[in-house]
């Protein structure tokens, strides 16, 4: 049989001959061992022979398949993320080898590491045994871009090689067959784009990083002589976050508040109705109300309303609201939870993690997912109700979708795991149970009084049924009993006071808060949220207080005062969310590699230049915060 | 008619279509100066009276001393007030909110990253009241000052209006521990300003008072619409 199937677009030429040549033998490449084994188990049957390859975390797999509708034999192996890095050219990357301006300009290639090396011999000796290549990485865009550097890493070796891309979202026999079955063509635009942003993060981290290190190691060194001071542009306004809900913390002034709260006691309980006008910041002005109705203390009941409440299940998980909720409820940081969240995919126990969808496709059988949990002691039961709803499982459905990839969701049931790996397993299936079951619902009840002209109200709750929350741990709802009363009917309160309180500032944030304002200013993607984060602490430009809340530390502070006096707003999101905005064009084939390229290159550049020229400024935010900085020369700021 | 007469004549015109109240010394200089003004002419006697309007809402109060509201009355303990007073509002707050959050965004500077928190589907308490506005007025009569207070919501008034601006208040209101109690229907704004007010009673600085700050240059601020 002939081959015939679609073509990597860049192998002009010859594609008509290649697409003759006969396929016998196949290399798959995924993008980590464990998703080649997973991949292979399900392909095989469980009958594959494993192999050793030069690199000892990357194992070979073989087994025969039907491909293409004829039984080709596969190799199937992995890589370990990225197989090449993006360096300057040698002459440029010693610290002190060019004023750090150049880094902007000075070319830069990809190249392989040392850790990748064995790797990439193993695919070089395997693909000159095969006919084609298939891409099995991640798909997202850095699986993208992780598969064209194994298909240029291959080309090199094998010119006249068939190239195709199996798109799957989760490691399971369904999935994996039908990726099988309708292999495409790698998409370079979605590749591009990561081309992009590394080269854009290595010429700014690397110039600002250089010039700032290299400076304030001078300036400051007692504090800063061995520190490395690092710049990213994610980083930064990230870090700018931080300090911004601090300051505003600082700044904030309290302020004494009034207000008048009436009290029933009816059958040992108590009611309490809160002032409709809620509260007033002059102390005469509340208690002349406060007299007013002291004088005629009467309560008339005016009117109460009873309707149907429901309390909504959540929606379909997507990557950013999974690091959110287990950084909320679970008290795992986001880093960690995606780490978690990847090793339960490879193990085929859950769908693609890194998403950002929250709404299932219509062609999605919810129902064998449903079912897969019956065998658990705890949500058996409860899935096993999902499945006996008229209709069956009834998503919840949100709005967003990134056409790649479906909510998170289990794709097996399993009671095997331990720790952290089991809690966040236990998360995501309780809250695919929730989302696909029904909402809570409840009868709420507003009663509102009248003394003296003025209104108080207050409300009762009943929970009729729980739904969801049986399931849904993490959502609390309390009833809350209120007595009978009768509209038209009047009472003298048990008491009628005057209360104070004061205004308090918002709080330091949380890693939830955090990633919520990287996600609504477009700072990095769902996929690097987390790594950002762990960057600014790992610099200890920001430390967690006992709370787990986000603190500056004081370079952090200074760094970022440093910045906004030279009035950049490099610690505010505008200038990185363009970035971002621009890298989504390009993946979708919508703006131009290089113009995007040179158009953030020069963006950057300037703000480079102006950085340097008012870098005093920076010094002198610091030693707000260091102590006194040291001269620095004019001639010591050109030997940068 | 005789200059005498001229001035009698818009005084009577004052009480009695604007309720307004003035001695008839500053009256007499106003008229005067007027008709100096326009050259000697003598001008009809319904410009003349809107001339002399538009003088009065632009003059400070206390420059008259002429008081219109009954002696004592921040004083009573509680007291009912009927009848027309024109009045001068010096400045204004809303004591419905904290005045932080208002200086905030009158400066520009309120940051909307402070109500961004991780709490996506935000939980709505219908019965929790949405504060209703309540302003704070300073006024006066030129002699006595006293507070009033937006005791029911009054579309009439905002933080905008002007410092100096005069008020018509009207028909019967209660007076409590030295604060007026305003309804919509007590409630007429005649308009005007006092230019030394205006400066010192932005509303920027009336909210660095509340809070105990410095108070501000106003920087061209003042000339901001809120
Ligand atoms: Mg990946």
């Amino acid at each position: 049989l002939n081959f015939a199937g679609p073509n990597c677009s860049d192998s002009a030429g010859p594609g008509d001959m290649i697409r003759r040549t006969q396929v016998k033998r196949v290399l798959c490449v995924a993008e980590k061992n464990d998703a080649a084994k997973g991949i292979a188990d399900i392909m095989s049957n469980g009958r594959m022979r494993r192999m050793e390859g030069l690199s000892v975390y990357n194992k070979l797999y073989e087994y025969e398949y039907n491909l293409f509708g004829q039984n080709v034999t596969v190799c199937m192996t992995s890589v370990s993320g990225h197989l090449l890095g993006m360096e300057f050219k040698a002459p440029f990357q010693k610290w002190h080898s060019c004023n750090p301006v150049q880094l902007f300009d000075a070319e830069v290639e990809k190249y392989c590491p040392e850790n990748s090396v064995q790797i990439k011999r193993t695919l070089e000796a395997e693909v000159r045994k095969c006919q084609a290549l298939v891409i099995w990485t991640d798909c997202d865009r850095e699986g993208e871009n992780i598969g064209f550097e194994v298909i240029d890493v291959c080309r090199a070796v094998k010119p006249v090689l068939q190239v195709f891309r199996a798109r799957f979202s989760e490691i399971t026999p369904n999935s994996i067959r039908r990726a099988c079955d309708t292999l495409t063509e790698p998409d370079i635009n979605v590749s591009d784009a990561v081309d992009v942003r590394q080269e854009l993060d290595l010429r700014i981290g690397a110039s600002f990083t250089r010039f700032q290190t290299l400076r304030l190691q001078k300036i400051f060194p007692a504090s800063l002589a061995n520190q490395l001071i690092s710049y990213g542009s994610c980083q930064f306004p990230t870090l700018g976050f931080v300090v911004e809900r601090f300051k505003s913390i600082q700044a904030f002034i309290p302020e004494t508040f009034y207000k008048i709260k009436v009290l029933h006691e009816v059958d040992e309980e108590c009611v309490e109705f809160s002032w409709k006008r809620n509260r007033l910041f002059n102390h005469t002005a509340c208690l002349v109300l406060y007299q007013i109705c002291m004088e005629d203390p009467i309560a008339t009941v005016i009117s109460v309303s009873s309707k149907p409440k429901s309390k909504w299940r959540p929606l379909p998980l997507d990557t950013v609201e999974m690091e959110k909720l287990a950084s909320r409820k679970l008290k795992i940081s986001a880093k960690e939870t995606m780490k978690i969240a990847e090793k339960l995919y490879t193990q085929g126990l859950i769908s693609y993690p890194r998403t950002e969808t929250n709404q299932f496709p219509k062609d999605l059988a919810l129902g064998p997912l449903v079912e897969h949990q019956i065998p658990s002691p705890q949500w058996g039961g409860f899935a096993r109700g999902v499945l006996e709803l008229p209709g069956g499982p009834n998503p919840r459905q949100g709005t967003k979708t990134d056409q790649a990839h479906p909510p998170i969701h289990p794709t097996k049931y399993t009671d095997a795991l331990q720790g952290n790996e089991q809690r966040l397993y236990e998360f995501i299936v309780r809250h695919f149970l929730a989302c696909v079951s029904q909402d809570a619902m409840g009868q709420e009840t507003v009663v509102d009084l009248d003394i003296a002209d003025e209104r108080f109200s207050a409300n009762g709750l009943m929970i009729i049924k729980r739904n969801y929350l049986d399931v849904y741990p993490y959502d609390r709802w309390s009833a809350k009993v209120i007595p009978v009363y009768e509209v038209g009917s009047q009472f003298q309160p048990s008491a009628i006071e005057m209360v104070d309180g004061q205004t308090s500032p918002p709080q330091l944030l949380t890693e939830a808060d955090l990633i919520s304002l990287m996600e609504k200013h477009g700072i990095g993607t769902d996929a690097t949220h987390a790594d950002h984060i762990e960057t600014i602490k790992s610099r200890m430009y920001v430390g967690l207080t006992a709370d787990q809340r986000f603190l500056p530390g004081e370079l952090g502070m200074g760094l970022v005062e440093g910045y906004n006096s030279m009035g950049y707003e490099m610690s505010k999101p505008a200038l990185r969310a363009e970035l971002e905005a621009d890298l989504k064009l390009v993946s979708e084939g919508r703006k131009d590699k290089q113009g995007v390229l040179l158009h953030h290159i020069n963006k950057y550049k300037a703000v480079f230049i102006e950085s340097v020229k008012k870098a005093k400024r920076l010094d002198e935010a610091l030693s707000a915060y260091l102590g006194a900085a040291q001269e620095f020369t004019e001639s010591e700021q050109q030997d940068l | 008619m005789n200059p005498q007469g001229v001035v009698r004549a818009a005084q009577a015109w004052l009480q009695s279509s604007m309720q307004v109240q003035v001695p008839f010394a500053w009256l007499e200089a106003c008229v005067e100066w007027l008709q100096q003004e326009g050259g000697g002419a003598s001008l009809p006697q319904h410009q003349l009276n809107q001339q002399v309007l538009d003088q009065w809402l632009l003059t400070d109060l206390r420059d008259l001393a002429h008081p219109v509201l009954p002696a004592r009355l921040s004083q009573a303990h509680k007291s009912e007030l009927i009848g027309s007073f024109c009045v001068q509002l010096d400045f204004v707050l809303d004591v419905s909110q904290p005045a932080y959050g208002q200086l905030q965004r009158w400066r520009g500077t309120d940051c909307i990253n402070e109500t961004v928190s991780a709490v996506t589907q935000a939980s709505q308490r219908p019965w929790e009241a949405k504060p209703t506005r309540m302003l704070l007025l300073q006024v006066t009569d030129g002699v006595q000052s006293l507070e009033a207070m937006e005791y029911q919501p009054i579309p009439a008034l905002s933080t905008t209006l002007r410092p100096g601006v005069k008020l018509l208040l009207q028909g019967q209101m209660t007076c409590r521990l030295g604060v007026l109690l305003l309804k919509p229907g007590n409630v007429k704004v005649l308009g005007g300003e006092v230019e030394e007010l205006v400066e010192r009673h932005c509303q920027g600085k009336v909210l660095c008072r509340a809070l105990g700050l410095p108070e501000e240059e106003p920087q061209g601020l003042a000339e901001r619409p809120e």
